[in-house]
């Protein structure tokens, strides 16, 4: 006999919970929730969503559409994976009801208290506003989890402008009026019992205290943090901080904004709430505690249910005795579980003593309910019904992360075969119990033929210690290093391999003293250049902890005192390396300095410094901020083609590659977060680019304008505490340094604040200088000789007609910020 | 050097950055003041730079006249969108904005 209804719990795979459901009702289709933003690709045996949800409602993965989309909450583990199907087209919807975002995040208008906050202390505070993650959880999963928890509220918004794009009838509860969309779903008798909006409201509210609250507690413990990765600050508050972060949690008020659902097909009830915690609503607001009374009348009114999925991924703080008794001869439960804690014992007690059926998608992966006129069956992936063991732990628990660092690994080495069409990967890992991830990653085409991605090379980048050798530039070279603190960041045997590979290929390798101050540093680099004039170049070779940066008043002492105090963000303090290149104490450089920063990354540094660097075709690719039209005419210097302009572009835009030989970057950047670039006008606030915009082999000379782009190290200059050790940015945290570890030849970009005319015929502050820059690259110098030579004319023809202090002193900054990253040679 | 008053800063904020408002926010102090680390290097004098600019007359400072008005430094203010569309967004942190003394105008960006 065919079922009345269908109702499946997708496997959410060993997430710490996450509810994904999808409830076939006849001819409607309703999805509830998304899980986590990790379940839409597949992960260790486990189905992505889409291909979950394409089984079950007999669709292809590519282009899924349901009647209903409801978000029961605006929590990650719920919203999960839905932003990125939206946005990529995958999922489609007639009608959306939802969680209101305005109240989800608090009643905070413009002023939100957590604006003051840099990323890492914002990544915290919003952490607070999900579940706390076990101490057993991998450092990969945490920073995963406050990434997307940081983001998940920009995501979820433009995930509603791009159903709302598309047609979806798109209804946030609470906010809009929701009588059309129950009146299209009478036909299987959709009820929405609350929370009413008075309660709403007080959930709001106190999210916005929640809110401020931990704002003034991340504070507090980060102002004695100066150097915690989010990560380590988070474990700190997990254990250390953890009751007094408990208290600053606004979990509960979003999950008692969940909807309360019900459908009715035929004479079978259909019971959903999300995470809504009848039993233990964690508050004593009266609003609150009477709405959920209320609730809890209206749903024992309807009972008994064919289906009723707990609460809260079977949270005790979701169920009870009493609410057992009022479901009266409710048979049949689904739970959406995960790792850790929930389903709760005190649930699973509950269950046990009563002659009722569940299924556990933490134990059974996906559940199907199939609920028939006279009879209801349940269908499990693994194990069986009633299951009451308690939940799994973490994955950390089975595979734990060593205590002490591994020995190195060999990094995959790739060959090609004689087969045009196949590489062979060859890696070399540690006996030792570890966990070591290869990812092999091939450039996509792009779609819409936008940007110009790089032609395809031969070779991936040498990442492989045992064929590395060095890049031939590098014969009359003066390379400067410490190689006992470089053998600390990126291994011993990296280390010694890199510096005897650059003698053998011809360069002057100085070993310089570990010293925190850059004049004691760079003297045997000055007495070097001194007694050896035919050296072309200096290139320092590790991050400011092995060789020390100068902090550079860029202005000259009479221009201090005149300027004075000022709106400048870095107070016309920079990082600045021109004192190794110093051979005659005049304080400014006699030959071109560049930098490879070590990002405590073997990988970038044999990618910077290898021969097997691919030139791609001479292509161009240019973007920029759309109210800096300076910059069209630099890039017609390189390019025929228009530059991509904010306003329309971001950064994903299909294919969107920021690749090719000469890359030309104008946009905004921020200190505290190196892993993107903004716009202005860019749609729903997004950056126009980021790190997943630059491509996987990237042997191009790139030359940014925009602020702090060259900033490898977490404090601009000018805002360095006294005391306040650095933190090198990585790969991960700088399209600088993810340019530089997929093999760029040169990053050339600001430490500091950058500056854009807006005057016609924008010859002055940054103008001039990228006009000489890619003038001389043009000409075929490399890109550190261009940058120098650039310099110096920008000097020569300073001030560019700004005889005003003040614009007098952003052009002397301009002129000692721009830095050379990459062998530059 | 004297710099254009605020309410004439506001004034032109208003009419060329439409949207956009002076920011309270105060960047960071001097780093004389102890909150940040001094500089370990300066730059050296550049003559030839330095006798380009236009320093003014220290010693007349307090006596405003037409003459000296058109000798008024160029302002580096902080400025911020009114009604950002998502307050949280880096790039609508509040963002140095250069104003002539002389043109009364805005003529460069941070960024």
């Amino acid at each position: 006999m065919a079922d009345v209804a269908t109702v499946h719990l997708l496997d959410v795979g060993g997430f710490k919970y996450g509810d994904c459901v999808v409830c076939l009702f006849g001819k409607e289709t309703v999805l509830i929730d998304g899980a986590n933003p990790g379940n839409f690709e597949p992960q260790k045996g486990h189905k992505g969503l889409p291909e979950q949800i394409s089984a079950v409602l007999n669709q292809s993965a590519k282009a899924l559409h349901v009647s209903l989309l409801i978000v029961s909450h605006a929590h990650l583990d719920h919203i999960g994976s839905l932003p990125r199907m939206v946005s990529e087209g995958i999922l489609t919807a007639e009608f959306a009801l939802v969680a209101d975002p305005d109240r989800g995040w608090g009643n905070t208008g413009d002023a939100r208290p957590d604006a003051v906050l840099d990323d890492r202390s914002r990544q915290l505070v919003m952490s607070l506003r999900e579940e706390m993650r076990s101490p057993l959880t991998r450092d990969d999963e945490l920073r995963d989890f406050l990434s997307d928890a940081t983001h998940l509220e920009d995501d979820y918004r433009a995930m509603l402008d791009t159903l709302k794009q598309k047609g979806t009838k798109v209804v946030r509860y609470g906010r809009d009026s929701h009588a059309q969309l129950v009146k299209r779903f009478d036909k299987v008798g959709m009820e929405i019992l609350g929370p009413r909006k008075e309660h709403l409201e007080a959930c709001a509210d106190n999210v916005t205290k929640k809110l401020k609250d931990a704002v003034d507690f991340v504070s507090d413990m980060m102002r004695d943090d100066a150097v915690s990765s989010p990560v380590e600050a988070y474990r700190r508050m997990m254990t250390e901080d953890s009751d007094a972060a408990d208290d600053k949690r606004a979990g509960n008020f979003v999950n008692l904004q969940s909807e309360v659902i019900t459908f009715k097909v035929g004479e079978k009830r259909f019971f959903f709430a999300g995470d809504f915690q009848f039993n233990k609503p964690g508050t004593s607001n009266e609003v609150i505690n009477a709405e959920n009374a209320r609730l809890q009348t209206e749903i024992a009114k309807r009972a008994p249910y064919a289906f009723y999925k707990l609460c809260h991924h079977g949270s005790d703080n979701g169920f009870s005795p009493k609410i057992l008794t009022d479901l009266k001869s409710t048979k049949t439960f689904g739970i959406c579980g995960g790792s850790d804690k929930h389903p709760d014992a005190q649930t699973i007690g509950i269950l046990a003593k009563a002659n009722v059926k569940w299924a556990r998608t933490d134990v059974n992966r996906h559940c199907t309910f199939h609920i028939g006129a006279q009879t209801t069956s349940i269908d499990v992936d693994s194990g069986s019904l009633n299951d009451t063991s308690p939940p799994k732990k973490p994955d950390a628990l089975t595979a734990p992360v060593p205590a002490t660092p591994a020995p190195p690994v060999v990094l995959p080495r790739v060959e090609r075969t004689g087969d045009d069409h196949v590489v062979e990967v060859t890696a070399r890992v540690p006996h030792t119990r570890t966990r070591v991830t290869i990812t092999i990653d091939v450039d996509p085409s792009p779609e819409d033929g936008r940007a110009n991605p790089p032609e395809a090379v031969e070779h991936v980048p040498a990442t492989s210690l045992q064929g590395f050798t060095a890049d031939p530039a590098v014969s009359g070279l003066l390379i400067a290093t410490n190689a006992r603190k470089l053998a600390n960041n990126i291994g011993a045997d990296v280390a010694n391999e890199v510096l005897g590979g650059l003698r053998a290929a011809g360069a002057t390798v100085v070993d310089i003293a570990a010293s925190d101050d850059a004049a004691v540093a760079a003297a045997p680099v000055q007495a070097e250049l001194k007694r050896n004039a035919r050296i072309k170049g200096v290139v320092l070779l590790g991050g400011y902890d092995v060789v020390p940066s100068h902090l550079l008043d860029a202005l000259p002492q009479k221009l201090r005192t005149a300027v004075g105090s000022t709106g400048d963000p870095d107070n016309f303090i920079v990082w600045n390396d021109d004192v190794y290149a110093d051979s005659n104490g005049d304080q400014l450089p006699d030959k071109p300095v560049s930098r490879i920063p070590d990002a405590h990354s073997p990988e970038l540094v044999l990618a910077a410094l290898s021969a097997n660097r691919d030139g791609a075709a001479a292509s161009s690719f240019g973007m920029r901020n759309i109210n800096r039209p300076f910059a069209d005419g630099v890039y017609t210097l390189l390019a025929q083609n228009a530059m991509l302009t904010s306003k329309e572009s971001e950064f994903d835009n299909p294919g969107l590659v920021a690749g090719g030989d000469r890359v030309y970057i104008m946009l905004h950047g921020d200190y505290s977060d190196g892993s993107r670039f903004w716009g202005e006008e860019t749609p729903n606030d997004r950056e126009a680019l980021n790190v997943t915009n630059v491509p996987k082999r990237a042997p191009a000379v790139v030359f940014t304008g925009c602020c702090w782009g060259a900033l490898t190290v977490d404090r601009p200059a000018g805002r360095l505490a006294p005391g306040q050790p650095l933190v090198p940015k990585t790969p991960e945290t700088s399209i600088a340094l993810t340019f530089l570890r997929n093999g760029a030849r040169a990053f050339i970009g600001c430490t500091g604040a950058h500056y854009s005319p807006r005057e016609e015929p924008f010859n002055y502050f940054g103008g001039p200088m990228h006009n000489a820059f890619w003038s001389r690259v043009l000409k075929g110098a490399n890109p550190a000789k261009a940058l120098f030579d650039a310099k110096d004319e920008y000097l020569h023809a300073m001030p560019h007609g700004q005889t005003a202090p003040s614009s007098a002193a952003i052009e002397f900054k301009i002129w000692r910020q721009y830095t050379c990253l990459g062998l530059g040679w | 050097m004297a710099r254009l008053k605020r309410e004439d800063l506001e004034k032109i904020v208003d009419e060329q950055l439409p949207n956009h408002r002076l920011s309270s926010t105060t960047e960071p102090a001097d780093s004389t003041a102890g909150k940040f680390v001094k500089p370990q290097a300066s730059t050296p004098p550049i003559d030839d730079v330095l006798n380009q600019i236009d320093f003014g007359n220290e010693s007349h400072a307090l006596a405003m006249t037409a003459d000296q008005e058109e000798k008024l430094d160029d302002s580096i203010e902080l400025v911020e969108p009114k009604n950002p569309a998502d307050p949280l967004s880096r790039q609508n942190r509040p963002k140095a904005q250069v104003i002539s003394g002389k043109k009364k105008k805005v003529i460069g960006s941070q960024g």
